[in-house]
């Protein structure tokens, strides 16, 4: 059959390189306890792109920021621009040369109830490619009930390295990230 | 079965009906050397929604060039960006809307981006691109992030085509995949 140059139709035989035109969730972890880290390991290299779907609440700070960091890799070579906005008020913030790079913000001790959690979506164009790695994401967090305390944000962040991403580490700048705090990875064919 | 109101268990069939809203992806393009445009032709007009991811760097000879996204071929006064919910300015040929790295920027940086065109074949409405974007185009400053939507302002069908272009050349490794998500 043709899809996905036309629909399926009902007795149409899905084959394998069909099959492989679909994005698929790669890992999924939920905390069961405080943890310093999200850590997944062993990405294999055979999508185009990934995408990162985070929900995430500081265990010990008021609020801190959401970072990533690729293969292990802990050398000053991250670059990231933030910009969020809240209220009336619009406010951007870079990051230097870096040892991970910032995806978001999340809410912690201030929040009104340990259910309040960040979320944050985040896109990994060409993640096994030979090229310095750019990632974009969007997030959103209330860290507190009072007024102009809604924050929608997006960041941007370059690993300058050529090596393929095999490993993503998610963390939080500051302090552990909560219980309940989860990460999915999918990889996009 | 009920997927996906439910997970699928062993021996359940998939229907095409099921299948039928999967994402899916319909086109990709990696550059093997130095080109002035990547086209995304033919583009199915079965799915709902499409979606475009890539990785970008422009051979232009500044730090950051912007991206001209052009839908159809049509280079008329149609594009209306807008950065970041403010009114931007009418464009005459395609619609400026992003940075990536260019020559001037260190070696192999590209800019990312992810793109949404929803209800792409729609024939009596305008359509827009929601653009969420980053680039790095320094070691001292030079980060940028952007996120912007862009209004086709023509009713002229379905888009069936997508013409992303730059100054100068996009460097070879740029790539672009479409995506498209859910059967009409």
């Amino acid at each position: 059959m043709s899809w996905p140059s036309s629909v399926v139709t009902t007795g149409e035989l899905v084959t394998a390189a069909q099959l492989n035109l679909l994005p698929i969730r790669l890992a999924d972890v939920v905390l069961g306890a405080a943890a310093a880290s999200i850590d997944v390991t062993s990405i294999p290299a055979i999508y185009s792109h990934l995408s990162l779907v985070v929900t995430t609440r500081s265990a010990t700070a008021s609020v801190d920021s959401v970072m990533l960091r690729m293969n292990g890799d802990a050398t000053g070579i991250y670059y990231y621009q933030s910009m969020y906005a809240k209220g009336s008020s619009y406010l951007a913030s870079e990051g230097l040369a870096q040892t991970s790079m910032q995806v978001g913000s999340a809410p912690g001790t201030s929040a009104p109830s340990a259910a309040y959690f960040s979320s944050c979506e985040i896109w990994l164009p060409y993640y096994a490619g030979a090229t310095h790695k750019t990632v974009v994401s969007a997030w959103a967090y209330r860290p507190s009930a009072a007024t102009l305390n809604t924050y929608v944000g997006q960041s941007t962040g370059t690993w300058a390295s050529t090596a393929a991403i095999n490993r993503l580490t998610l963390s939080l700048a500051a302090s552990n990230l909560a219980t309940n705090s989860v990460l999915s990875l999918y990889g996009w064919v | 079965m009920g997927w996906p109101a439910s997970a699928v268990a062993t021996n359940d069939p998939v229907t095409a009906l099921q299948c039928n809203s999967w994402h899916v992806k319909v086109a990709a393009v990696t550059l093997a050397v130095d080109t002035a445009s990547i086209t995304l032709s033919a583009i199915p007009q079965c799915f709902k929604h499409i979606v475009l991811m890539g990785s970008l760097r422009s051979t232009s000879g500044a730090s950051a060039v912007s991206v001209g996204i052009t839908f159809n071929a049509i280079t008329g006064a149609d594009g209306y960006p807008a950065p970041f919910g403010i009114d931007g300015t009418l464009t005459t040929v395609g619609v400026a809307t992003f940075l990536i790295p260019a020559a001037s920027a260190p070696a192999n940086r590209f800019g990312a981006f992810r793109a949404i065109v929803p209800n792409y074949t729609a024939s009596a409405t305008m359509k827009s691109m929601l653009i969420a974007s980053g680039y790095s185009s320094g070691t001292a400053s030079g980060s940028g992030s952007s996120d912007r939507s862009v209004m086709w302002r023509s009713t002229a069908g379905p888009v069936t085509q997508i013409v992303l272009a730059s100054a100068a050349s996009f460097k070879a490794g740029s790539t672009v995949t479409l995506y498209a998500t859910g059967a009409r």
